[in-house]
Protein backbone atom coordinates (compact mmCIF):
# COMPACT_ATOMS: atom_id res chain seq x y z
CA UNK A 1 0.00 0.00 0.00
CA UNK A 2 1.32 3.35 -1.16
CA UNK A 3 2.27 5.76 2.22
CA UNK A 4 -1.00 8.52 0.44
CA UNK A 5 -3.61 6.26 1.17
CA UNK A 6 -2.71 5.37 4.19
CA UNK A 7 -2.61 8.30 5.54
CA UNK A 8 -5.89 9.40 4.08
CA UNK A 9 -7.26 5.77 5.84
CA UNK A 10 -5.25 7.46 9.04
CA UNK A 11 -7.16 10.56 8.36
CA UNK A 12 -10.60 9.00 8.23
CA UNK A 13 -10.48 7.02 11.25
CA UNK A 14 -9.44 9.67 13.15
CA UNK A 15 -12.54 11.57 12.13
CA UNK A 16 -14.45 8.48 12.76
CA UNK A 17 -13.30 8.02 16.16
CA UNK A 18 -14.49 11.49 17.27
CA UNK A 19 -10.52 12.62 17.35
CA UNK A 20 -10.89 15.45 15.11
CA UNK A 21 -8.59 18.31 15.07
CA UNK A 22 -9.82 21.04 17.36
CA UNK A 23 -10.85 23.94 15.87
CA UNK A 24 -8.39 27.03 16.66
CA UNK A 25 -9.41 30.84 16.57
CA UNK A 26 -9.26 32.02 12.97
CA UNK A 27 -9.44 28.63 11.43
CA UNK A 28 -11.90 27.85 8.73
CA UNK A 29 -14.99 25.64 8.98
CA UNK A 30 -14.62 22.23 8.22
CA UNK A 31 -15.79 20.86 5.13
CA UNK A 32 -14.97 23.61 2.65
CA UNK A 33 -14.17 22.75 -1.34
CA UNK A 34 -10.63 23.20 -1.91
CA UNK A 35 -11.66 26.46 -3.81
CA UNK A 36 -13.51 27.97 -0.85
CA UNK A 37 -10.62 27.16 1.49
CA UNK A 38 -8.57 29.39 -1.20
CA UNK A 39 -11.04 32.06 -1.03
CA UNK A 40 -10.79 32.12 2.91
CA UNK A 41 -7.61 32.39 2.65
CA UNK A 42 -7.04 35.26 -0.15
CA UNK A 43 -10.24 37.12 2.26
CA UNK A 44 -8.33 37.20 5.10
CA UNK A 45 -5.24 38.75 3.26
CA UNK A 46 -8.15 41.67 2.20
CA UNK A 47 -9.33 41.54 5.89
CA UNK A 48 -6.22 42.25 7.40
CA UNK A 49 -4.96 44.87 4.50
CA UNK A 50 -3.99 47.99 6.20
CA UNK A 51 -5.28 51.04 4.19
CA UNK A 52 -3.82 54.69 3.79
CA UNK A 53 -5.93 57.85 2.21
CA UNK A 54 -4.22 56.51 -0.91
CA UNK A 55 -5.75 53.61 -1.02
CA UNK A 56 -9.24 55.13 -0.31
CA UNK A 57 -9.37 55.19 3.87
CA UNK A 58 -11.79 57.49 5.13
CA UNK A 59 -12.04 60.63 5.19
CA UNK A 60 -13.86 59.39 8.16
CA UNK A 61 -12.97 56.79 9.66
CA UNK A 62 -12.78 54.19 12.85
CA UNK A 63 -9.69 51.85 12.02
CA UNK A 64 -7.80 51.42 9.00
CA UNK A 65 -8.36 47.82 8.38
CA UNK A 66 -10.59 45.20 9.71
CA UNK A 67 -8.31 43.31 11.72
CA UNK A 68 -7.58 46.44 13.53
CA UNK A 69 -10.53 45.74 15.57
CA UNK A 70 -10.90 41.74 14.77
CA UNK A 71 -7.50 40.30 16.17
CA UNK A 72 -7.64 39.10 19.28
CA UNK A 73 -6.69 35.87 19.47
CA UNK A 74 -6.59 35.32 15.60
CA UNK A 75 -7.72 37.33 12.68
CA UNK A 76 -11.51 37.78 13.38
CA UNK A 77 -11.34 37.77 16.79
CA UNK A 78 -12.48 40.74 19.21
CA UNK A 79 -10.54 44.56 19.67
CA UNK A 80 -10.05 46.70 22.23
CA UNK A 81 -11.81 49.29 20.40
CA UNK A 82 -14.82 51.29 21.08
CA UNK A 83 -16.89 52.47 18.78
CA UNK A 84 -19.66 55.63 19.10
CA UNK A 85 -23.28 55.65 17.88
CA UNK A 86 -25.88 57.75 17.95
CA UNK A 87 -29.58 57.66 17.21
CA UNK A 88 -33.06 59.47 18.15
CA UNK A 89 -36.02 58.46 19.83
CA UNK A 90 -38.95 60.23 18.47
CA UNK A 91 -41.95 61.27 20.86
CA UNK A 92 -44.09 58.96 19.31
CA UNK A 93 -41.40 55.86 19.70
CA UNK A 94 -39.89 55.96 16.33
CA UNK A 95 -36.64 55.53 16.11
CA UNK A 96 -33.95 57.69 13.75
CA UNK A 97 -30.56 56.65 12.88
CA UNK A 98 -29.90 60.20 11.96
CA UNK A 99 -28.41 58.74 8.75
CA UNK A 100 -29.25 62.60 7.83
CA UNK A 101 -26.69 64.04 10.26
CA UNK A 102 -24.06 61.11 9.50
CA UNK A 103 -25.74 58.66 12.25
CA UNK A 104 -25.76 56.13 13.32
CA UNK A 105 -22.10 55.01 13.65
CA UNK A 106 -19.89 58.57 14.53
CA UNK A 107 -16.63 58.40 12.95
CA UNK A 108 -14.02 59.25 15.43
CA UNK A 109 -10.98 59.32 13.17
CA UNK A 110 -10.49 61.76 10.22
CA UNK A 111 -7.69 61.68 7.57
CA UNK A 112 -5.15 64.84 7.73
CA UNK A 113 -6.77 66.26 4.01
CA UNK A 114 -9.84 66.51 6.20
CA UNK A 115 -8.92 67.89 9.26
CA UNK A 116 -6.57 70.21 6.82
CA UNK A 117 -9.91 71.42 5.30
CA UNK A 118 -12.37 71.43 8.19
CA UNK A 119 -10.64 71.32 11.47
CA UNK A 120 -11.62 68.13 12.64
CA UNK A 121 -10.28 65.04 13.95
CA UNK A 122 -13.78 63.08 14.35
CA UNK A 123 -17.42 62.99 13.00
CA UNK A 124 -19.44 65.67 14.19
CA UNK A 125 -21.79 63.90 17.01
CA UNK A 126 -25.26 64.67 15.78
CA UNK A 127 -27.31 67.19 16.85
CA UNK A 128 -30.38 65.68 17.22
CA UNK A 129 -29.39 62.77 19.10
CA UNK A 130 -31.27 61.70 21.96
CA UNK A 131 -29.08 59.28 22.93
CA UNK A 132 -25.09 58.22 22.72
CA UNK A 133 -23.96 54.40 22.39
CA UNK A 134 -20.66 53.00 22.72
CA UNK A 135 -19.68 49.73 21.17
CA UNK A 136 -17.07 47.08 21.56
CA UNK A 137 -16.08 44.94 18.68
CA UNK A 138 -16.85 41.57 18.90
CA UNK A 139 -15.28 38.17 17.70
CA UNK A 140 -16.50 37.30 14.25
CA UNK A 141 -16.25 33.55 14.82
CA UNK A 142 -19.11 31.67 13.76
CA UNK A 143 -20.94 34.37 11.71
CA UNK A 144 -21.47 32.21 8.45
CA UNK A 145 -23.12 29.66 10.52
CA UNK A 146 -25.69 32.34 12.10
CA UNK A 147 -26.23 33.94 8.77
CA UNK A 148 -27.37 30.58 7.51
CA UNK A 149 -30.43 29.81 10.23
CA UNK A 150 -33.79 30.61 8.42
CA UNK A 151 -35.46 33.50 9.35
CA UNK A 152 -38.08 30.91 10.03
CA UNK A 153 -36.43 29.50 13.30
CA UNK A 154 -35.72 32.93 14.90
CA UNK A 155 -39.39 33.92 14.13
CA UNK A 156 -40.44 30.67 16.18
CA UNK A 157 -38.29 31.68 19.31
CA UNK A 158 -39.73 34.47 19.01
CA UNK A 159 -42.61 35.33 22.10
CA UNK A 160 -43.00 39.23 21.67
CA UNK A 161 -46.64 39.06 24.37
CA UNK A 162 -44.52 36.38 26.85
CA UNK A 163 -48.11 34.10 26.17
CA UNK A 164 -46.00 31.25 27.92
CA UNK A 165 -45.29 33.57 30.81
CA UNK A 166 -41.74 32.94 31.67
CA UNK A 167 -41.19 36.76 31.86
CA UNK A 168 -38.85 36.13 28.63
CA UNK A 169 -40.96 38.11 25.65
CA UNK A 170 -38.01 38.34 22.81
CA UNK A 171 -39.24 39.67 19.52
CA UNK A 172 -37.61 40.27 15.93
CA UNK A 173 -35.65 43.45 15.25
CA UNK A 174 -36.10 44.46 11.49
CA UNK A 175 -33.75 46.69 9.32
CA UNK A 176 -34.72 50.09 7.75
CA UNK A 177 -36.50 48.08 5.03
CA UNK A 178 -38.62 45.87 6.82
CA UNK A 179 -36.43 42.44 6.65
CA UNK A 180 -35.60 40.42 9.57
CA UNK A 181 -32.53 41.62 11.53
CA UNK A 182 -30.09 39.25 12.98
CA UNK A 183 -26.40 41.32 13.15
CA UNK A 184 -25.05 44.02 15.38
CA UNK A 185 -25.41 44.43 19.17
CA UNK A 186 -29.58 45.06 18.12
CA UNK A 187 -29.90 42.36 15.42
CA UNK A 188 -30.50 45.14 13.12
CA UNK A 189 -28.75 44.36 10.47
CA UNK A 190 -30.06 40.87 7.98
CA UNK A 191 -27.35 39.77 6.33
CA UNK A 192 -23.25 38.75 7.05
CA UNK A 193 -22.36 40.46 3.24
CA UNK A 194 -24.26 43.26 4.17
CA UNK A 195 -23.20 43.80 7.26
CA UNK A 196 -19.68 43.39 5.64
CA UNK A 197 -20.07 45.90 3.01
CA UNK A 198 -21.75 48.77 5.61
CA UNK A 199 -18.92 48.13 7.86
CA UNK A 200 -16.06 48.90 4.72
CA UNK A 201 -17.84 51.91 4.31
CA UNK A 202 -18.74 53.34 8.17
CA UNK A 203 -15.14 51.68 9.63
CA UNK A 204 -13.14 52.62 6.86
CA UNK A 205 -14.11 54.63 4.62
CA UNK A 206 -13.92 52.29 1.73
CA UNK A 207 -16.78 52.21 -0.87
CA UNK A 208 -17.30 49.62 -2.68
CA UNK A 209 -19.96 48.46 -5.01
CA UNK A 210 -22.78 47.99 -2.60
CA UNK A 211 -22.17 51.09 -0.61
CA UNK A 212 -20.54 53.32 -3.99
CA UNK A 213 -20.41 56.71 -1.79
CA UNK A 214 -19.08 58.14 0.90
CA UNK A 215 -20.31 58.70 4.66
CA UNK A 216 -21.03 62.24 4.75
CA UNK A 217 -19.53 64.34 7.43
CA UNK A 218 -21.94 64.82 9.94
CA UNK A 219 -24.82 65.26 6.99
CA UNK A 220 -22.76 68.02 4.87
CA UNK A 221 -20.78 67.27 1.77
CA UNK A 222 -16.90 65.78 1.43
CA UNK A 223 -15.27 69.07 0.93
CA UNK A 224 -13.81 68.87 -2.70
CA UNK A 225 -9.91 67.64 -2.93
CA UNK A 226 -9.86 65.66 0.24
CA UNK A 227 -11.54 62.48 -1.30
CA UNK A 228 -9.04 62.15 -4.51
CA UNK A 229 -9.26 58.31 -4.86
CA UNK A 230 -12.07 57.02 -7.16
CA UNK A 231 -14.97 55.12 -6.06
CA UNK A 232 -15.58 52.28 -5.49
CA UNK A 233 -12.32 52.14 -3.50
CA UNK A 234 -12.28 48.34 -3.46
CA UNK A 235 -14.34 45.91 -5.89
CA UNK A 236 -16.56 43.25 -6.10
CA UNK A 237 -14.39 40.71 -6.16
CA UNK A 238 -12.37 41.99 -2.81
CA UNK A 239 -15.29 42.63 -1.04
CA UNK A 240 -16.62 39.36 -1.59
CA UNK A 241 -13.41 37.42 -0.58
CA UNK A 242 -13.35 39.47 2.85
CA UNK A 243 -16.88 38.60 3.18
CA UNK A 244 -15.92 34.93 2.36
CA UNK A 245 -13.39 34.91 5.30
CA UNK A 246 -15.83 36.24 7.94
CA UNK A 247 -18.60 33.54 6.53
CA UNK A 248 -15.94 30.64 6.61
CA UNK A 249 -14.81 31.54 10.04
CA UNK A 250 -15.13 28.34 12.54
CA UNK A 251 -16.73 28.74 16.22
CA UNK A 252 -13.80 27.77 18.16
CA UNK A 253 -14.05 23.84 19.49
CA UNK A 254 -15.12 24.27 23.22
CA UNK A 255 -12.44 23.23 25.76
CA UNK A 256 -12.96 19.96 27.17
CA UNK A 257 -15.62 19.59 29.86
CA UNK A 258 -14.36 19.59 33.37
CA UNK A 259 -16.85 17.76 35.72
CA UNK A 260 -17.42 20.92 37.52
CA UNK A 261 -17.98 22.69 33.96
CA UNK A 262 -20.14 20.09 32.94
CA UNK A 263 -21.86 20.92 36.68
CA UNK A 264 -21.89 24.33 35.64
CA UNK A 265 -23.85 23.70 32.34
CA UNK A 266 -26.49 22.00 34.00
CA UNK A 267 -27.28 25.34 35.90
CA UNK A 268 -26.83 27.33 33.23
CA UNK A 269 -29.90 25.65 31.93
CA UNK A 270 -31.64 25.33 35.51
CA UNK A 271 -31.15 29.25 36.06
CA UNK A 272 -32.75 30.14 32.91
CA UNK A 273 -29.73 32.06 31.02
CA UNK A 274 -30.58 29.43 28.03
CA UNK A 275 -33.64 30.57 27.88
CA UNK A 276 -32.43 33.22 25.90
CA UNK A 277 -28.46 32.30 25.32
CA UNK A 278 -30.43 28.92 23.70
CA UNK A 279 -27.49 26.50 23.05
CA UNK A 280 -28.19 25.32 19.51
CA UNK A 281 -29.56 26.39 16.40
CA UNK A 282 -30.02 24.91 13.01
CA UNK A 283 -28.91 26.30 9.68
CA UNK A 284 -31.31 25.82 6.54
CA UNK A 285 -30.47 24.85 2.75
CA UNK A 286 -27.59 26.94 1.95
CA UNK A 287 -25.35 26.20 -1.28
CA UNK A 288 -22.21 26.27 0.98
CA UNK A 289 -22.39 22.56 2.09
CA UNK A 290 -20.73 22.90 5.17
CA UNK A 291 -23.19 25.56 6.50
CA UNK A 292 -26.07 23.54 5.25
CA UNK A 293 -28.20 21.96 7.53
CA UNK A 294 -25.50 22.26 10.34
CA UNK A 295 -26.37 22.06 14.03
CA UNK A 296 -24.40 24.20 16.16
CA UNK A 297 -23.88 25.64 19.45
CA UNK A 298 -24.54 29.13 19.69
CA UNK A 299 -26.01 30.07 22.68
CA UNK A 300 -27.93 32.89 21.13
CA UNK A 301 -31.76 33.66 19.90
CA UNK A 302 -30.36 36.33 17.94
CA UNK A 303 -33.71 38.12 19.55
CA UNK A 304 -33.87 41.33 20.82
CA UNK A 305 -34.64 41.53 24.81
CA UNK A 306 -35.41 44.19 27.17
CA UNK A 307 -32.20 44.34 29.27
CA UNK A 308 -33.14 47.08 31.94
CA UNK A 309 -32.61 50.43 32.44
CA UNK A 310 -28.99 50.30 33.31
CA UNK A 311 -27.60 48.76 30.46
CA UNK A 312 -30.03 50.95 28.09
CA UNK A 313 -28.69 53.46 25.16
CA UNK A 314 -29.48 54.04 21.70
CA UNK A 315 -32.94 52.98 19.65
CA UNK A 316 -32.08 51.12 16.34
CA UNK A 317 -34.92 49.90 14.11
CA UNK A 318 -37.56 48.51 16.43
CA UNK A 319 -35.31 47.83 19.13
CA UNK A 320 -35.95 50.22 21.88
CA UNK A 321 -33.13 51.63 24.03
CA UNK A 322 -32.87 49.01 26.79
CA UNK A 323 -33.53 46.26 24.13
CA UNK A 324 -30.54 44.16 22.69
CA UNK A 325 -29.77 40.99 21.01
CA UNK A 326 -28.93 38.10 22.90
CA UNK A 327 -25.49 37.61 22.39
CA UNK A 328 -23.93 34.49 21.13
CA UNK A 329 -21.50 32.94 23.50
CA UNK A 330 -18.85 31.80 21.04
CA UNK A 331 -15.81 31.28 21.51
CA UNK A 332 -16.65 33.40 24.82
CA UNK A 333 -13.43 32.57 26.61
CA UNK A 334 -11.02 34.16 24.15
CA UNK A 335 -13.56 37.77 25.08
CA UNK A 336 -11.13 40.28 27.48
CA UNK A 337 -14.42 42.96 28.02
CA UNK A 338 -18.10 41.55 28.35
CA UNK A 339 -21.49 43.39 27.43
CA UNK A 340 -21.84 45.57 23.97
CA UNK A 341 -19.82 47.93 25.41
CA UNK A 342 -17.31 45.82 27.39
CA UNK A 343 -17.92 47.41 31.11
CA UNK A 344 -17.78 44.30 32.71
CA UNK A 345 -14.28 42.96 33.31
CA UNK A 346 -15.63 39.46 34.63
CA UNK A 347 -18.36 36.74 34.09
CA UNK A 348 -19.49 37.15 36.82
CA UNK A 349 -19.41 40.89 36.16
CA UNK A 350 -22.07 40.70 33.15
CA UNK A 351 -23.74 38.46 34.26
CA UNK A 352 -24.58 40.86 37.56
CA UNK A 353 -25.47 43.33 34.91
CA UNK A 354 -28.32 41.76 33.04
CA UNK A 355 -31.51 43.21 34.14
CA UNK A 356 -34.92 43.33 32.18
CA UNK A 357 -35.61 40.07 30.95
CA UNK A 358 -32.12 38.84 32.10
CA UNK A 359 -33.27 39.95 35.61
CA UNK A 360 -34.96 36.32 36.71
CA UNK A 361 -32.17 34.21 35.77
CA UNK A 362 -29.88 36.54 37.00
CA UNK A 363 -31.53 36.57 40.67
CA UNK A 364 -31.44 33.01 40.53
CA UNK A 365 -28.15 33.02 39.64
CA UNK A 366 -27.25 35.39 42.58
CA UNK A 367 -29.00 32.47 45.09
CA UNK A 368 -26.81 29.53 43.80
CA UNK A 369 -24.32 28.62 46.63
CA UNK A 370 -21.05 30.00 45.44
CA UNK A 371 -19.61 26.51 44.52
CA UNK A 372 -22.23 26.19 41.91
CA UNK A 373 -21.74 29.74 40.66
CA UNK A 374 -18.38 29.18 40.36
CA UNK A 375 -19.33 26.14 37.88
CA UNK A 376 -21.69 28.51 36.03
CA UNK A 377 -18.56 30.85 35.20
CA UNK A 378 -16.08 27.18 34.93
CA UNK A 379 -18.58 26.65 31.95
CA UNK A 380 -18.53 29.54 30.25
CA UNK A 381 -15.22 29.56 30.36
CA UNK A 382 -15.25 26.67 28.51
CA UNK A 383 -17.36 28.08 25.72
CA UNK B 1 -33.55 29.13 1.41
CA UNK B 2 -35.07 32.20 0.06
CA UNK B 3 -32.82 34.66 1.65
CA UNK B 4 -29.71 35.03 -0.73
CA UNK B 5 -32.04 36.02 -3.55
CA UNK B 6 -33.90 38.38 -1.71
CA UNK B 7 -30.98 40.06 -0.25
CA UNK B 8 -29.06 40.76 -3.39
CA UNK B 9 -32.16 42.08 -4.59
CA UNK B 10 -32.20 44.25 -1.97
CA UNK B 11 -28.78 45.11 -1.49
CA UNK B 12 -28.97 46.40 -5.80
CA UNK B 13 -32.54 48.15 -4.51
CA UNK B 14 -30.13 49.87 -1.67
CA UNK B 15 -27.12 50.40 -3.62
CA UNK B 16 -28.91 52.38 -6.17
CA UNK B 17 -29.68 54.51 -3.74
CA UNK B 18 -26.01 55.17 -3.73
CA UNK B 19 -25.48 55.31 -6.89
CA UNK B 20 -28.27 58.29 -7.09
CA UNK B 21 -25.33 60.08 -5.19
CA UNK B 22 -24.49 60.82 -8.87
CA UNK B 23 -27.50 61.33 -10.34
CA UNK B 24 -29.04 60.11 -13.37
CA UNK B 25 -31.54 62.52 -14.87
CA UNK B 26 -34.82 60.86 -15.73
CA UNK B 27 -33.88 57.62 -14.86
CA UNK B 28 -36.13 55.21 -13.20
CA UNK B 29 -34.94 54.02 -9.40
CA UNK B 30 -36.39 51.88 -6.33
CA UNK B 31 -35.72 52.54 -3.36
CA UNK B 32 -36.98 50.95 0.14
CA UNK B 33 -36.54 52.10 3.48
CA UNK B 34 -38.24 53.77 6.78
CA UNK B 35 -39.63 57.45 6.20
CA UNK B 36 -38.54 59.47 9.35
CA UNK B 37 -39.56 62.79 8.28
CA UNK B 38 -42.97 64.31 6.41
CA UNK B 39 -42.64 68.29 5.59
CA UNK B 40 -46.21 68.43 5.05
CA UNK B 41 -46.19 72.50 3.24
CA UNK B 42 -42.91 71.59 1.02
CA UNK B 43 -44.55 68.31 -0.11
CA UNK B 44 -41.53 65.84 0.36
CA UNK B 45 -40.90 62.74 3.10
CA UNK B 46 -37.10 61.71 4.34
CA UNK B 47 -36.56 58.34 4.05
CA UNK B 48 -33.30 55.92 5.31
CA UNK B 49 -32.20 53.11 3.46
CA UNK B 50 -28.71 51.95 2.92
CA UNK B 51 -26.71 48.93 3.57
CA UNK B 52 -25.67 47.21 6.73
CA UNK B 53 -25.08 50.12 9.35
CA UNK B 54 -23.85 52.23 6.52
CA UNK B 55 -27.40 54.13 6.49
CA UNK B 56 -27.76 57.20 3.99
CA UNK B 57 -30.79 59.75 4.07
CA UNK B 58 -32.59 60.80 1.33
CA UNK B 59 -35.39 63.42 0.51
CA UNK B 60 -38.33 62.60 -1.92
CA UNK B 61 -40.60 64.92 -3.46
CA UNK B 62 -44.11 63.74 -3.70
CA UNK B 63 -46.14 65.35 -6.94
CA UNK B 64 -49.82 66.05 -6.18
CA UNK B 65 -50.08 63.01 -9.40
CA UNK B 66 -47.83 60.65 -7.22
CA UNK B 67 -49.47 57.33 -7.63
CA UNK B 68 -50.14 54.65 -4.78
CA UNK B 69 -48.67 51.14 -6.13
CA UNK B 70 -51.79 48.85 -7.60
CA UNK B 71 -53.99 51.42 -7.95
CA UNK B 72 -54.81 54.86 -9.56
CA UNK B 73 -55.62 56.88 -7.18
CA UNK B 74 -53.13 59.62 -5.88
CA UNK B 75 -51.34 59.41 -2.65
CA UNK B 76 -51.83 62.08 -0.36
CA UNK B 77 -48.61 62.84 1.68
CA UNK B 78 -50.99 62.80 4.59
CA UNK B 79 -50.95 59.01 4.42
CA UNK B 80 -47.33 58.46 5.69
CA UNK B 81 -45.96 59.01 9.14
CA UNK B 82 -42.94 58.83 10.81
CA UNK B 83 -41.99 54.88 11.00
CA UNK B 84 -43.70 53.74 8.04
CA UNK B 85 -42.07 51.86 5.84
CA UNK B 86 -42.27 52.23 1.99
CA UNK B 87 -41.21 50.94 -1.37
CA UNK B 88 -40.93 53.58 -3.92
CA UNK B 89 -40.28 54.09 -7.69
CA UNK B 90 -39.06 57.43 -8.26
CA UNK B 91 -36.53 59.49 -10.96
CA UNK B 92 -34.15 62.62 -10.58
CA UNK B 93 -35.05 65.79 -11.67
CA UNK B 94 -32.49 68.48 -11.24
CA UNK B 95 -31.35 67.90 -7.86
CA UNK B 96 -34.48 66.67 -6.55
CA UNK B 97 -36.03 63.04 -6.24
CA UNK B 98 -39.32 62.55 -7.45
CA UNK B 99 -41.47 59.87 -6.15
CA UNK B 100 -43.32 58.57 -9.41
CA UNK B 101 -44.83 55.53 -7.17
CA UNK B 102 -45.15 54.71 -3.63
CA UNK B 103 -46.48 52.13 -1.18
CA UNK B 104 -46.54 51.01 2.36
CA UNK B 105 -44.57 47.81 3.00
CA UNK B 106 -45.92 45.74 5.67
CA UNK B 107 -43.05 43.18 7.12
CA UNK B 108 -43.56 39.88 6.66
Amino acid sequence: MSRVPLAVILALALLGSGCAKPTKPGDAISGLTAGQRDRFLRGRAVFDSVFTPETGLGPLFNANACGECHENPAAGGSGDEIEVHATATHVEGVCDPLAGEGGPVVQQQATPALKAALGIDQEPFPKSATARAHRSSLALFGRGLLDAVPDSELARYADPDDRNRDGISGRLNRFVDGRIGRFGRKAFVPTLAEFNAGAFAIEQGITNPSVPDEESIGGAPIPKGVDPTPDPEIDQTALDLASDFVRFLAPPSPARLTPQARRGRDLFARVGCASCHLPKLRTGNNPVRALSRQEFFAYSDLLIHDMGPDLADICLGLAGPSEFRTEPLIGLRFAEHFLHDGRAETLEGAIEQHGGEGSGARDRFRALPAKERESVIAFLKTL
Amino acid sequence: MKRPASTVLLVLLASSLFAAGAPQQGVPTSLQGTIVGVQPTAGSLDLVTGVGMALRQVRLTMPATAGIAGGSTVAPLSMFKRGDIVRVQCHWSGKRLVTDRIEKVVPQ
